[in-house]
């Protein structure tokens, strides 16, 4: 799925979504509610797991989520200490921690902290260009391999195909084959009989 | 171009040491990968056709059940109301997705047409009734109600005590509620049944292309299991989420690598797992032992995760359901027979129509269990069992050895094994080398479909005559729950009728029907001197006596009491001077004594 699809797909989520708390707030409540408690918090998760199915990241999202919503109402219920609002940040936290990209932050962090305290050991900016230039790298890197993934992945479908034509081919070629075999040997069959006979008769 | 012959299990068999064999190897891409496919395949616009099955399928099954009385249910339930339409529109279903099948259409396709079948069976009753069915649902919905009052869960409470030690789903159910500003949960409760199963159907789909790439083999399979799941845990219920997630832990464990974020995704499920049922965790241990002990899986320490959950969550939250609890487990133990029996008793068979309904699901566990032999037997021979489909379809036998769950048991064993029965008994439809759907194929699996929906049909339906309460009823029962105060006495006919779903734990209830022998046998001799001193006992601040349509169903069906005894009691009650009536609808009378209470 482009990032277009899925851009136009979130814009009319959206919309729909406004129109929906615009004319019905109840229903869209009800809607919002069950996006947030039910799909939201492990979307972030399951794209994270890289399935390469929408179906499966979808499967997993919904499960993570249902874990993520029972977690939080079981820990304020057992608790004793029951708050909504409490209960809906902490959903949103955990959604949250799913989409932002944590490593490239951290990575950013600690590059940004050994910058500061890099005072006495200053290259001039050396390695901070090196840095880049390697994540820039490492960036290019991960995009040829998810191009190289995909074109990996429709000839995998196409080889599929192509196999499963081929031995339909192979089917027909030896049901053929052995038509004619039988043909031949119903033909040579004939033959040695005629001769038989014709020499029995003889005799 | 060369390449090894896919075989109908084709994904790689995982071994202990994590290594990793393909039976079958895709070449490195090259330029030339010879002639082009043919032109119709997936999505190609002749097959796009297919879509408008499932809508006219949805047309005919609407028009079909217009203007159907679900009260004009017979001891067939919903199929009593069936009209030529509505079999015409499954009619139309099957054959739409069986030729999706041979054509070997786009997914999505496919997903249309089981997720229309799903709306149609599962989503039928919440648009045709118009309340909640199953008097289990409202018991669950009851639960929710406390901890939406209260903000807790009490662990010590006498009456659902098990629903508060493991408050998961309900605790999960109450933050939703309360954040889509509902009074209940009565409509997450009216469409659980779809929401599950559509559930189900993704999860399912994760699991089984863990299993296997063939496309076909993953909706056949997908197909037959919703054909032969007719034991009805969808509803409102813990063991639906819990069947779900279970299923999701099983997904993760059949990858070809469990990467770090799999293991942390299989630490959170399972945690859930642990704090929302009871069985479901023994399950999931047992299965989990097994694929690690017989090398389908690696990592040692995932049943370490798994009983270590489990017991944490029992030992320590649960400690007081579970302690005294282990006592009659420990003597349930080891008795499959009698753990067996518990389900198999609760099976009444009075006439034509209930032996019809009992024997059509049993007919489609053996039916579905012994296609599904054949398809390993076949696989074997060819050498494509998936040894892991066929362990975890014989895995839930072992729960028979545990418990008896309350008389249930033996439906939660089929729950548990029926993905993987509908796994194996897809291989059996399909070819041995598991290429194409030849005609041949797709003729025996019609065959299939056509004794096992009506099977399906019958287990699945053939109860809703008692399942279903009128408005009627749930107006009756919501008037007791909000006049009666707390501490009183709630005399109930049966407990097959909306109850417990609002202030459930103010009210001490007695079921007629669950009373000793001799005790009910006295009763019906003198209803209303009998039941005017129960109602006078001085413990209890107020009391009533609740008869309503749906325990008069159950009763006179399951043959708990003589047949006709509630119409009596009712009569009996309604001409005493000693009662007068509380409250009445068309389908419910509420009683309560005439006279000052405790001058008896």
């Amino acid at each position: 799925m482009s990032r277009r699809t899925i851009a136009l797909g979130l814009l009319a989520a959206a919309a729909s979504a406004a129109v929906l708390v615009a004319t019905d707030p109840a229903t869209a409540r009800v809607a919002l509610a069950a996006a947030g408690c039910l799909l939201l918090p492990g979307l972030g998760w399951a794209r994270k797991m890289r399935f390469g199915d929408l179906g499966d990241t979808v499967a997993l999202a919904l499960v993570l989520s249902i874990c993520t919503t029972v977690a939080v109402g079981t820990a304020m219920a057992v608790a004793g200490a029951w708050s909504l609002g409490g209960g809906l940040a902490a959903l949103a936290l955990v959604a949250l921690g799913g989409f932002l990209p944590a490593r490239a932050l951290a990575n950013r962090a600690t590059t940004a902290v050994r910058l500061r305290t890099g005072g006495p050991a200053d290259d001039g900016g050396a390695w901070a260009q090196w840095h880049a230039e390697t994540l820039q790298q490492a960036r290019t890197r991960r995009r040829r391999s998810e191009v190289a993934a995909r074109e990996a992945a429709a000839v995998w479908v196409d080889w599929y195909s192509d196999v499963e034509r081929r031995a339909d081919e192979e089917r027909a070629r030896e049901e053929t084959d052995a038509q004619r075999a039988t043909a031949d040997w119903i033909a040579w069959y004939q033959r040695s009989q005629i001769r038989k006979n014709r020499t029995n008769a003889g005799e | 171009m060369t390449s090894a012959r896919p075989g109908p299990v084709d994904l790689p068999e995982r071994t202990g040491s994590g290594a990793v064999e393909l039976l079958v190897a895709p070449p490195a891409p090259t330029g030339d990968l010879g002639a082009a496919p043919p032109a119709t395949r997936r999505g190609a616009p002749r097959y796009r056709g297919l879509a408008v099955l499932p809508l006219v399928a949805a047309g005919l099954w609407v028009l079909g059940l217009r203007g159907a009385d679900p009260r004009a249910m017979t001891e067939l339930g919903l199929l009593s109301l069936f009209s030529p339409l509505s079999v015409a529109a499954l009619v139309v279903l099957c054959v739409g997705m069986l030729l999706a099948l041979h054509w070997n259409v786009a997914e999505w396709l496919l997903g249309l047409h089981l997720a229309g079948y799903l709306a149609l069976i599962h989503g039928t009753p919440a648009v045709l009734y118009g309340t909640v069915r199953y008097a289990w649902s409202y018991k669950h919905v009851g639960i929710v109600d406390y901890i939406l009052r209260t903000g807790t869960t009490d662990p010590e409470i006498p009456v659902g005590g098990i629903y508060h030690n493991w408050p998961g789903f309900f605790a999960g159910s109450a933050l939703l509620t309360d954040a889509a500003g509902q009074a209940d949960a009565l409509g997450q409760a009216l469409w659980a049944p779809l929401a599950f199963n559509l559930l189900t159907l993704l999860v399912l789909r994760y699991v089984f292309r863990g299993l296997t790439r063939n496309t076909r083999l993953v909706w056949l399979g997908l197909w037959i299991f919703f054909l032969i799941t007719w034991v009805g845990q969808e509803y409102f219920a813990p063991q639906a989420m819990a069947f779900v997630l279970y299923l999701a832990c099983i997904g993760l464990l059949v990858r070809r690598s469990i990467t770090h974020s799999m293991l942390a995704a299989f630490v959170v499920v399972v945690g859930a797992v642990a704090a929302s049922h009871q069985i479901t965790p023994m399950m999931l241990f047992i299965a989990v032992s097994a694929l690690v002990l017989l090398r389908r899986t690696p990592g040692w320490y995932l049943p370490v995760i798994a009983a270590g959950a489990t017991a944490a969550w029992g030992l320590i939250a649960a400690r007081s359901y579970t302690i005294p609890g282990l006592r009659e487990m420990v003597e349930s133990f080891g008795q499959p027979v009698a753990n067996a029996s518990e389900t198999l008793d609760k099976a009444i068979v009075a006439n034509t129509s209930q032996l019809l309904v009992v024997g059509g699901g049993r007919a489609v566990v053996l039916v579905a269990t012994a296609v599904a032999l054949i398809g390993a037997w076949r696989s074997w021979r060819a050498r494509g069992l998936s040894v892991t489909a066929v362990l975890l379809m014989a895995l839930p036998a072992t729960l028979v050895l545990v418990t008896g769950f309350g008389g249930e048991v033996l439906f939660r064993s089929f729950l548990f094994a029926a993905p993987f029965i509908a796994f194996l008994a897809a291989a059996a439809c399909l070819p041995k080398d598991g290429r194409g759907f030849p005609v041949k194929n797709l003729v025996l699996t019609t065959l299939l479909t056509a004794v096992l929906l009506p099977g399906f049909l019958l287990g699945y339906y053939g109860k809703e005559h008692q399942n279903y309460f009128t408005p009627a009823e749930l107006q009756a029962v919501s008037w007791v729950d909000e006049q009666a105060r707390p501490g009183s006495l709630l005399v109930e006919g049966s407990r097959n009728y909306p109850a417990q779903f609002r202030n459930y734990e103010r009210f001490t209830y007695v079921a007629i029907d669950d009373e000793p022998q001799q005790s009910s046998a006295d009763l019906l001799v003198d209803p209303a001197d009998r039941l005017a001193d129960w109602l006078g006992d001085p413990r209890y601040t107020d009391a009533y006596v609740v008869l309503t349509r749906g325990q008069r169903v159950a009763v006179n069906t399951q043959q708990t009491l003589p047949v006709g005894s509630l119409e009596r009691i009712e009569t009996a009650l309604g001409r005493s001077p000693d009662f007068r009536v509380a409250y009445q609808t068309a389908d419910a009378t509420v009683f309560v004594l005439a006279g000052p209470r405790g001058t008896r």
